[in-house]
This record gives structure tokens, C-alpha cells and sequence, in this order.
């Protein structure tokens, strides 16, 4: 038995030590066979080695793993997305979308956000069908129809039919404009520069607009508008929050007590922009006065003037213009005509997007406002900036009532993303001693 | 119980015999056959948003999260590539043919590069295809003889640029062994040409027919010489069946002769240092393509570099300084400039001087082998390993400055001194890289067994000192033979020149420092007894 084992311990030592022997001798091939051209396929017919890998197989379980990834999970599972995106968008992006000139007429689907219905809004959709040339008269026409998450709703019209164009005067064209917007749950905290956090109450807003104007812009610089304006308003409770109908007593906020109003406002402004971009400049600047007088037709003894003036300016601090020092300043006052009084929802204010970015949307309201912001932004992509800023405002009754002090501060953060042509997002985070607030904005004009 | 120990040293012998048989099998292999007869794979094309996705975003993450891999940095043995033989070369197969570096080529060889015909004929050319993505605009025509080219126009302000480009990097390809299409300098004469019914331009909704006013509107931002004509780059219609461009990560399912992961293929992972050396920035997997070809009777799929418009100093904006510098999305500068507030100054920044039109930006001043980077993340060049960078530094060695030369001489620039430009940056660019991937390295190579009266001697070349990079230096060597009864003899010595006398016979493995770099791992070169008596080399270790 024994010597029966040892027979197949030897004849098995010399298989192996054949067959390695077999395979060193196989491999002794030391100079690389010529290339027949113009591929290496033919090497195996001009007498190279017999047809062998340099490995034995794919790797174990290679596949399996690449399918248990939930990276490639999420590959997998986006790729059609994306595919399909870059189907749709063909011919909208890369370089044959460059080449072709801008559309006349068309439909644009936009994520719209706080530009088309104010803070507070929440994010939505905007659907605006427009055409820039009606009637081969270079009749504008654009019909904004958004809807947000918090049902904030804006349909709007613009008309603009030019009357003059030439090369001195850009062009002057006639605008009628019509809005429908209703916003479901508008916070009011009292008036004044002290008004507590804890005495937020909401109400509900409907506003029904149309007016004509004269719309001049003079150049690329300069742009005059002078308009007139028709305006319904009905204030009402909001669904799940305290009214101010409930939390404020009518002798105390104008307004209160007229639930529904008409008016009738004429507006003027003038703008000069030297801007280099409409959305997240780098540089130029932007100043813009604008005076409005306010009657009521029905529903309240209203009847004031509004002033209001705003600044911006972009200071780039180095050629490219990747670090900008942004300026911003706005004054708003109102000032009644007689004995009348400014309605509560008209009030100038602080707080939200445009003014003190710390504070949630018309946090202090009184007849004068003003705020200023000091940002500092800086590339850190071709098409990404990130900023820090800081805001301040303050409201009081009067302009005179303005002093250095009980300026209510915030600060904040930003991202800004800038895409082809005029589009750009950012997205804003303020932060101040009572809130933290998020913005996203889809047309950031400062 | 004797018997049962008897079975188990007998198990254990046989699986360190297979084993070892094993290890050796991936011996001096030089053709890796995979042209193997395969079924027509399907075209893979999954676009380019999805492909820029997977290459920026999926493997960038499931990369961060490779706990192995961070493992194996650790202790610093990263994976080596998978299709090398015992010589640490890369053999043929159908994705690489060794050319100059292992089978000098005639400077004929290396001017005509893959060209295997006369330059495109042009005198009645039809136009049958038209383009406006990519670079530059883009036509597909068929010549005089029927021949079926793409054919790309330069830049207006930049005339001879991409198509000197594209010609130069495409012949130092094919010498350094990949597989390129037919690129031809030719010159087009618009009148000549007839656009085929049916040709369209564009995509989606503005797909529109190709017309002789819209090829007027492409040749207006076409560099134009002075006798009216058009310098162009001709490339020819590769052979076979487009099956869409390859991965840089994984394996072809559906093609059985793919079995080493792309990322672990030693030709792609070196083509870093090649791709630095031309400044080859522009590698999304756009710009590879697998064609299904019949060869020698079988079918298989042979893949392809392709467009090289974007190498030296081409490209659509050939005043942008990042590439080749940072990644399109580069988050690691993004992380600095956020958190410097701006003062760190990324690539994307700066900006380098027009040296010529026809040159672009392209110079050896800033060029930093190392920190060399491609606009898309090419996984096989993160996995890159020192050994991967020493063979293909050698592979871009092996151009002697004649033949470099003699191939931007096939670029035909108009202005000689374009032709000097390109030289010198290029001999410069390749002397900043051998430096750097030499520096951890040990340079010796081209290993080569001598035998004469005297006996036989193992020979190899000092690359750094061949190419004047380094001063001659000494080389020690240690002699591990298996002479005597109580196991392996070693010796040690001091070689004044690259040859090491090989005193004994049967197996030995010499153990090879060069002292010019004794910080360096040695090389270590296995030897054994030919059939006919002589030493042959078995395999070679770098590490």
C-alpha cells in the first residue's frame, strides 16, 4: 500500500515538474516577433507564438462588483435622465446652439422662484410664451404664467408696440401690461423699526393690474419709463396662520380695515445701467430713481407719494474681474398726501432678497426704509462664484428719523452660478439673530 | 497518518507547482491575442453628458470611497497593470502594436505614420456629410478616388494650427504604438466641391439642409490662404464598423476578447505622459472609438485614438490657459480658491502669450510633468504607476531629434520658425518628463544578453544618461546564482559601464542599482539557460 503511494507521490511530482518545465520552455521567446503591417492579427499566420492572453480570464467577480456598486446604481439609474436631456437639448447646447440667432417667437420654461413672485414664494415653474417681432411691427409680446409650491400664483402680460426706433434713440414703444397675482401667506410684524418677531401675524393678498406706458430706452445706458396704473387689491385671511386681521387692531395699521381697495398710481423711473451683465455683474453699475403717486379710487382714504432710489455698483478688483466687491444701496419713502394714509401693504421695507438678506420678507415696515450691502465674490470656477456678504437696513417715519444706530445687521453667504449668455442662479443663505433664510434666485439682478 | 501527511506535502506541491506555473504564464508573451473571432458587438455611444457624468462624477466618487486602494497607497503598492509581460512590456494586441520604442522604424516609417495611401484628391469632392459640433466645423466628403474623408478646417485666426496639430501628434502616436486613423494635410479649393442631395446640418429641432449658403457661413470662420484655398486636415474614414468610443473604465460586455479592465491596461495608463508630452488635454471618451474590423480572416474590434485637434497648442480657444493644467471640473482648485477667498490663483486664471498663430500657447516653460492634467478624468492615468510612467517615458524617448523633426517637417508650416517652436518644445517638454518620471525610478532598461568568446554579459542602456539627462554613472549589482550546495550565491560588484558579466550558468538574477539614483528600487533581471546553452532572459522586476 505504502509503495502504491509513493509510485503516485513521484508520478505526480513529475507531472507537475513536466508541465512547469513545459511552460518556462514555451516562454523562453525573447525578441518580439517583426509585425506583418499594417495590424499584429496577422502574426499569427506569419509563425508567432500560438494564440495565448496574457491573462487567464476577466478578473473575479468584476462584473458583480461593478453591479453591487450603488455608484453604479446611480449611473445607471440617471443615465436615460441625462441622455434624454441631451436629446432634448440638441441643438439648444454646444456650439451649433451658439451659431444660431436669437429666437424671434417661442415658448421659455423657466424654474421661477422669488424674481416672478416675491420672497417667500417658494420655487415653481414660469411658462412664457413671446415674440419679439408681432407682426413684423417689432411688437413685443411676453405672457409670464408662474405657479409656485406655496401656490403663489403671477400671470402677467406685456405689450410693447415701438413707436420710434433709430440709431440715436434705441427705441420708444408703448406698453400695456396686465398682472394677476395672488400670494397666499404674506407676513406682517407691525410698523416700525422695533416691531417684534413674536407679533407675526399673515394675511392673504389678490392684486389685479393693468396699465399703459411709455417705455424710452434711450440707449444701452439710459431708460426712461413713465406709466399708469390701475390696481385692485383684496386683502384676506391666510388658511393656517394668525390673521392680522386677529393680532393687530384696524386703528393702528392703515389699512387693515379696507380689506379691498382700488388705486390708481402714475409712476415714473429713470435707470441708467452700465452694468456688463443683466444677472451677477462684475462690473459697471447701476443707478435707478423712481417716483410714483398712489391714489385710491375706492375702499380707504389712500393717497401718498413714493419715492425711491437704488444704487449698485461692481467694483472688480483684478482684470479678469473673478473678484468683485459688490455695492448695494436703496432708500424708499413714502409721504401722504392731506390727511390720507399709506396702506400697511404698501409700506416701504426691510428684509427678504433685496434689501437685508438675514430677515425673513418684509420683517420692519415703516413710511422710510433703507438698506445697503457690502458683498465680496470670487470665482472658484469658470462659471461658479462664491460671496460673502453683509447686509444692513433700517426703517423709520421719516428720512430725517434715520440715525446710525438700531440698524438691523445680517450676514450671509452666497453661490452664484453663471451659465451662457445672461442666465445665472444664485443661491443665498442669511443668516441674522432671529432667522436663517434660504434664497434661490433665477434672475439675480445684483 | 503517514499517508496522510504524505497526501498533504503532495497537495501542497502540486498547487506551488501550478501556482508558480501560473505566475510564470504571464511569461515573455508579445502578442496578447485578442482578435479572437468575435459577434458583431452593438455601437456603444451613451452621449456625451452621460459619458462626462460617469468620468466626473461616478468613478470620481466610487474612486473616494475604494477603501483597498487608499489601503494599498499606503503602504505603497499600488495595482499594477494587468497586461504586461515578464519583460514589463506591453505586447500587441489589438488596442496597441509595439512600433519605435521595441522595433525602431525607418524615419519613412515615422513620416508616413499611418498613412497607407496618397493625400486625399480634392479636384471634385462631394460633400456628404456636415458638422458643426466639435472643435472646429466639420465636413464629411468623398474625393475623386472615392475615398471617404472627415475633413476639418483651422481656425480663422489661427491658420495651420489644428491640422499641424493633428498631424504631428497622430504620427508620434502610431510610432508610440496606438492605433490612429489616416490624417492628411491637404489643400481644398471651395468652388470645387458639390454638396450631396440630402445633406442636413445641425441637431434636433435645428436640423436644417446643408447648402452652399450655409458652407459659406462655415468657411467664414475657416482660416483661408492667400490663393483662395482652404488648409486642410483629412482624415480618412477608419475601416470596418463604428461600435462608438471605448470606456476608460471597465470591460466591453459584449466583447469577449476584452478581458483586462481598461483601467488596468498599461498602453492607456501611460498614455498620460505621452498625452503630457504633446499636450494631448482634450481625452473624453468621445475621442476613442472601437471599430469592428475584419482581419486576416477573423472579426474583432480594434480601438482607436481619434481627433487630436486639441494637442500642442490647438483647440477651440487656443488662448486658454488651463488645459492641460486643471480639470474641466477641477475640485481640488475649487476647494482652494473657496477657502483662500480668491487669492489662490488657479490655472483658469492665468494666461500665457500667442507665441504664433499657428502655435498657440503651446510651451516648455510651465510644463510640470507631474502635475500635467487632462480637461476629463482619464481613469487608467490616475491609476498609473511609476512603472507605467517609465515605460511609456521610454516609449517617447526612443524619437531621436532627426526624427522628430522630420515629423513636424509632415505639418508643412509655412513659417520655418513654427517648425523650430515645435522642435524645441517638444525636446524640452520630454527632457521635463524624463527628469520627473526618472527621478523615483530606477532608468536602466533594454535588457539584452551578450555572448562572445569571453562569455556572456547582461547589457542594458541607462536612459538618463543616454539622453545626456544625467552624468555617466556606476551601477552596482548584486549576482544571486545557484552555485553551491547550500543555496543561493551572491555576489557584489560595481559596473563602470552598463554592461554586468554574467560568470555563471543556469538560472541567475542579477540585481541592478544605478548609483546616480541609489534611492531608486533595483531592477532585478531573472536569467536562465537557453535550450542551446546560451542565457536568455525570463523576466525582469522593477519593483
Amino acid at each position: 500500500m505504502l509503495m502504491h503511494f509513493h509510485r503516485t507521490f513521484l508520478v505526480v511530482l513529475l507531472t507537475c515538474t513536466c508541465f512547469n518545465t513545459r511552460l518556462h520552455a514555451r516562454q523562453q521567446t525573447e525578441i518580439p516577433p517583426e509585425i506583418p503591417e499594417p495590424g499584429v492579427a496577422d502574426s499569427e499566420s506569419a509563425g508567432a507564438a500560438e494564440p495565448d492572453r496574457v491573462v487567464e480570464g476577466r478578473p473575479n467577480l468584476y462584473g458583480v462588483k461593478k453591479a453591487l456598486h450603488p455608484f453604479s446604481w446611480i449611473e445607471w439609474g440617471l443615465r436615460p435622465a441625462i441622455q434624454g436631456v441631451e436629446k432634448f437639448a440638441a441643438g439648444r447646447l454646444g456650439p451649433d446652439a451658439e451659431n444660431k440667432p436669437p429666437k424671434v417667437s417661442g415658448v421659455k420654461f423657466s424654474i421661477s422662484g422669488v424674481g416672478g413672485t416675491g420672497s417667500s414664494s417658494g420655487l415653481g415653474v414660469e411658462v412664457r410664451p413671446f415674440h419679439n417681432d408681432l407682426f413684423g411691427t417689432g411688437t413685443e409680446l411676453e405672457v409670464p404664467l408662474g405657479f409656485t409650491v406655496r401656490v403663489y400664483e403671477s400671470y402677467r402680460f406685456r405689450l410693447n408696440y415701438p413707436l420710434v426706433r433709430n440709431d440715436s434713440f434705441k427705441r420708444l414703444g408703448l406698453e400695456l401690461t396686465g398682472r394677476y397675482m395672488s400670494r397666499p401667506s404674506e407676513s406682517f410684524y407691525g410698523i416700525g423699526n422695533n416691531s417684534p418677531h413674536w407679533a407675526e401675524a399673515r394675511f392673504r393678498s389678490v392684486s389685479r393690474t393693468a396699465g399703459i406706458a411709455l417705455d424710452a430706452r434711450f440707449n444701452d445706458t439710459w431708460s426712461l419709463r413713465v406709466e399708469e396704473g390701475y390696481r385692485s387689491i383684496g386683502i384676506t385671511k391666510p388658511r393656517n396662520h394668525a390673521s392680522v386681521t386677529d393680532v393687530f387692531q384696524g386703528a393702528d395699521v392703515p389699512g387693515l380695515s379696507e380689506p379691498n381697495s382700488a388705486m390708481l398710481t402714475t409712476t415714473a423711473s429713470l435707470q441708467r445701467s452700465t452694468k456688463d451683465r443683466t444677472n451677477l455683474a462684475s462690473s459697471g453699475g447701476l443707478q435707478r430713481i423712481e417716483a410714483s403717486l398712489n391714489d385710491a379710487l375706492t375702499g380707504g382714504d389712500f393717497s401718498y407719494w413714493r419715492y425711491m432710489a437704488e444704487v449698485q455698483q461692481f467694483i472688480p478688483l483684478d482684470d479678469s474681474k473673478r473678484k468683485v466687491i459688490a455695492l448695494r444701496a436703496r432708500l424708499e419713502t413714502t409721504e401722504e398726501k392731506g390727511g390720507s394714509v399709506i396702506p400697511f401693504y404698501d409700506l416701504p421695507a426691510i428684509g427678504g432678497r433685496q434689501t437685508v438678506r438675514g430677515f425673513a420678507s418684509r420683517r420692519y415696515t415703516d413710511k422710510s426704509a433703507v438698506s445697503a450691502s457690502l458683498e465680496y465674490r470670487y470665482r472658484i470656477w469658470r462659471h461658479v462664484d462664491w460671496g460673502f456678504f453683509v447686509d444692513t437696513g433700517k426703517v423709520a417715519p421719516e428720512i430725517g428719523n434715520f440715525a446710525r444706530s438700531r440698524f438691523h445687521t445680517g450676514y450671509g453667504i452666497r453661490f452664484m452660478v453663471r451659465a451662457k449668455g445672461d442666465r445665472a442662479v444664485s443661491i443665498d443663505v442669511g443668516h441674522s439673530h432671529e432667522a436663517l433664510m434660504f434664497y434661490v434666485d433665477f434672475t439675480p439682478d445684483f | 497518518m503517514r499517508k496522510k501527511t504524505a497526501l498533504l506535502i503532495a497537495a501542497v506541491m502540486v498547487l506551488t507547482l501550478v501556482g508558480h506555473a501560473q505566475s510564470e504564464k504571464a511569461g515573455v508573451l508579445w502578442v496578447d491575442y485578442d482578435f479572437k473571432n468575435i459577434p458583431e458587438p452593438r455601437s456603444r455611444d451613451i452621449g456625451y453628458y452621460a459619458s462626462f457624468f460617469n468620468s466626473e462624477a461616478t468613478e470620481q466618487w466610487k474612486r473616494a470611497v475604494d477603501i483597498p486602494r487608499f489601503g494599498r497607497l499606503a503602504v505603497g503598492n499600488s495595482k499594477p497593470a494587468a497586461n504586461v509581460n515578464a519583460l514589463d512590456e506591453v505586447p500587441d494586441s489589438s488596442w496597441f502594436t509595439n512600433r519605435h520604442a521595441l522595433r525602431p522604424m525607418k524615419v519613412e516609417q515615422l513620416v508616413r505614420g499611418p498613412n497607407r495611401g496618397d493625400p486625399p484628391d480634392l479636384t471634385r469632392a462631394t460633400i456628404t456629410k456636415a458638422k458643426m459640433e466639435g472643435v472646429t466645423p466639420g465636413l464629411q466628403l468623398t474625393d475623386t478616388k472615392g475615398n471617404d474623408y472627415i475633413i476639418k478646417f483651422d481656425l480663422k485666426n489661427y491658420p495651420e494650427l489644428q491640422s499641424g496639430a493633428e498631424v504631428i501628434s497622430t504620427k508620434i502616436l502610431y510610432a508610440a504604438g496606438y492605433n490612429v486613423p489616416e490624417n492628411y494635410i491637404a489643400y481644398l479649393d471651395p468652388q470645387s466641391l458639390q454638396i450631396k442631395e440630402g445633406v442636413e446640418i445641425g441637431l434636433g429641432k435645428s436640423k436644417r439642409p446643408f447648402t452652399r449658403e450655409e458652407l459659406d457661413k462655415m468657411l467664414q470662420k475657416a482660416a483661408v490662404r492667400p490663393d483662395g484655398r482652404y488648409r486642410i486636415l483629412a482624415s480618412k474614414i477608419l475601416k470596418g464598423a463604428s461600435k462608438g468610443p471605448f470606456a476608460w473604465v471597465g470591460l466591453r460586455t459584449d466583447d469577449p476578447n476584452d478581458l483586462i479592465p481598461h483601467e488596468h491596461r498599461r498602453e492607456l495608463r501611460g498614455l498620460r505622459v505621452i498625452a503630457s508630452w504633446i499636450n494631448h488635454w482634450d481625452l473624453k471618451e468621445g475621442n476613442t472609438l472601437d471599430m469592428y474590423v475584419e482581419e486576416g480572416g477573423r472579426k474583432f474590434l480594434r480601438h482607436y485614438l481619434i481627433d487630436f485637434g486639441s494637442t500642442l497648442g490647438g483647440g477651440k480657444n487656443p488662448l486658454e490657459y488651463f488645459h492641460g493644467r486643471e480639470y474641466v471640473i477641477d475640485t481640488g482648485n475649487m476647494v482652494k480658491e473657496l477657502f483662500t477667498l480668491g487669492v489662490y490663483v488657479a490655472p483658469d486664471e492665468k494666461k500665457a502669450p500667442l507665441i504664433d498663430p499657428a502655435v498657440g500657447i503651446f510651451s516648455a516653460d510651465d510644463f510640470e510633468p507631474g502635475g500635467w492634467t487632462p480637461s476629463f478624468h482619464v481613469m487608467p492615468f490616475d491609476n498609473m504607476t511609476s512603472e507605467d510612467a517609465y515605460w511609456a517615458t521610454r516609449v517617447i524617448l526612443a524619437f531621436s531629434e532627426d526624427e522628430l523633426r522630420r515629423i513636424i517637417d509632415t505639418a508643412e508650416y509655412t513659417d520655418p520658425k513654427v517648425a523650430d517652436h515645435l522642435f524645441k518644445t517638444l525636446v524640452e517638454r520630454r527632457q521635463h518628463i524624463a527628469r520627473h518620471w526618472f527621478r523615483d525610478i530606477n532608468p536602466i532598461g533594454s535588457f539584452a544578453v551578450h555572448t562572445d568568446k569571453d562569455g556572456s554579459a547582461l547589457q542594458f542602456e541607462d536612459l538618463m544618461a543616454a539622453h545626456d539627462l544625467s552624468p555617466k554613472g556606476e551601477y552596482r549589482y548584486e549576482l544571486i546564482g545557484p552555485e553551491g550546495n547550500g543555496g543561493n550565491h551572491r555576489e557584489k560588484k560595481i559596473a563602470t559601464t552598463p554592461q554586468i558579466p554574467l560568470g555563471t550558468s543556469g538560472q541567475v538574477r542579477v540585481r541592478i542599482w544605478a548609483t546616480s539614483n541609489e534611492k531608486a528600487k533595483p531592477v532585478t533581471v531573472h536569467l536562465q539557460t537557453k535550450p542551446g546553452g546560451t542565457l536568455g532572459i525570463l523576466r525582469i522586476e522593477r519593483s
